[in-house]
């Protein structure tokens, strides 16, 4: 098995972490471009896509210059926390967010703009607020398109390499994760490590989409 | 209890003007399809904002053009009905019932709910898993979802068109039980003749993008109700 398992623990903690937050953020932002109509939602769609389209190293780059000791942000951060950002488990997290957060908002808003609008008219003429038809019916109803984002963001944060790499670093026993242990090990010729972490994030990953696959199939 | 409405309703690439008196009762918007019925409705509910006018709801102004004024429809006192019941299917239909009451604690909003689930003769449904609801069974229920809040302007939006002769013929006396028994201003979207003869008291007839008047008819009286009907022939054959 695996020499060393905080890869493996600092993994799932990072994807478990990163995926909660997309999942919260990505909704939101889902259900804004879903119901909203104000002005640059086709750029705020495309920024959030992006993740998706570029290549890791490139977001890895632009978020260090955002979260960096010479950005403004990571002059905050370290002024209040007394650390810097980058290099910590905290810059991990942001990574596998950013990466995983567009498949939240591409799955949860086409599942909200399939909801029957009537089902939503009735709840408002019912007396309820705007929040609460969202928590009632649109979500409620949008749940399988949700449930399958999730999931697919749960696997991206899972994987999550090259921005992680540039951010978070290679730093054993502290901000190492499984993908990246498993280069690791393939640098140093160690290929029994190599594939034992590899079969391991595989069958994490297969258990996780499966295990969302039922939970968005099973019926009340 | 009265709607008022003297507005213009424009949605991309159509407009419709509308104006009409509808009085305590059960009133059809009736029409061609397309002619703007369901969208005027939509408007009375809030769900669309006009272009311009204003709409009164027992004479309180609810929508006014100039005075950049739309009460949502949340605080407009409606319960609406559609053609597709749209239902939450994950939920029962006492549930499905009692989540459109606002502000109650759980158990009187299921009290209320198993209330209404009764007046509309579905009481035996409370607990049914609702995918399994036949069509009609399924609109007893969205009319006790539309009337739960005490309402006193229901509008209903072509809601027999999905159901067979038998279910059709019992919620046409449903709901006219109901309006006369609560005192409620009805509007009821119909492209049928045998809706509007045994339902309605009033006639607002449409036009592609506009209302052509409002009539009073006899109940029952089919004459009186082709009477109407026919001044929409003549207006097609102009």
């Amino acid at each position: 098995m695996l020499n060393d398992w905080f890869p493996l623990w600092m993994t799932l903690r990072v994807a478990l972490t990163a995926t909660a937050i997309a999942s919260i953020v990505g909704l939101a932002i889902a259900y804004l471009l879903a119901k909203g109509s104000f002005r640059g939602r086709a750029l705020v769609e495309a920024i959030v896509t992006l993740p998706i389209v570029i290549p890791p190293t490139v977001m890895g780059y632009f978020l260090l210059t955002s979260l960096g000791a010479n950005s403004t942000f990571g002059r905050v951060w370290e002024n209040i926390t007394g650390s810097a950002i980058v290099f910590t488990p905290t810059a991990a997290v942001i990574a596998a967010t950013v990466a995983a957060l567009p498949f939240v908002v591409r799955a949860s808003r086409a599942a909200i703009e399939e909801v029957d609008d009537r089902a939503e008219a009735a709840m408002r003429v019912a007396g309820h607020p705007e929040w609460k038809v969202a928590a009632l019916v649109t979500f409620p109803l949008a749940r399988r398109g949700i449930l399958a984002g999730v999931a697919l963001a749960g696997a991206r944060a899972l994987g999550e390499f090259g921005a992680t790499v540039m951010i978070a670093g290679n730093i054993p026993g502290r901000t190492q994760t499984l993908p990246i242990a498993v280069y690791d090990a393939v640098q140093a010729g160690d290929i029994a490590q190599a594939r034992n972490g590899s079969l391991l994030l595989v069958g994490i990953a297969i258990a996780a989409l499966v295990a969302m696959t039922m939970l968005s199939k099973r019926r009340t | 209890m009265s709607v008022q409405l003297h507005v213009d309703i424009a949605v991309p690439g159509f407009t419709v003007h509308a104006q009409c008196d509808i009085p305590t009762g059960i009133t059809a918007f009736t029409g061609p399809s397309g002619a703007g019925k369901s969208l005027t409705l939509a408007a009375i509910a809030g769900l669309v904002r006009p272009a311009s006018g204003h709409i009164d709801i027992n004479g309180s102004r609810v929508f006014d053009g100039e005075k950049d004024l739309h009460i949502r429809s949340q605080e407009r006192g409606i319960g609406m009905v559609f053609q597709a019941p749209s239902l939450l299917d994950h939920r029962s239909p006492i549930d499905n019932v009692a989540l459109a009451i606002a502000g109650q604690k759980k158990n009187s909003r299921r009290e209320l709910a198993m209330h209404w689930l009764e007046r509309v003769g579905a009481g035996h449904l409370a607990s049914k898993n609702t995918r399994q609801l036949s069509g009609g069974e399924r609109q007893r229920i969205s009319l006790a979802r539309a009337l739960v809040n005490h309402c006193k302007v229901l509008l209903l939006d072509e809601p027999f068109t999905a159901l067979d002769r038998h279910s059709r013929s019992a919620m046409r006396q449903l709901v006219m039980d109901l309006a006369e028994s609560e005192n409620l201003t009805a509007v009821i979207v119909s492209h049928d003749v045998d809706d509007i003869v045994a339902m309605a008291t009033h006639i607002v007839l449409f036009e592609p993008g506009t209302t052509v008047g409002t009539y009073a008819i006899e109940r029952g009286n089919s004459g009186s109700v082709l009477d109407v009907l026919s001044q929409r022939k003549t207006h097609e054959d102009k």
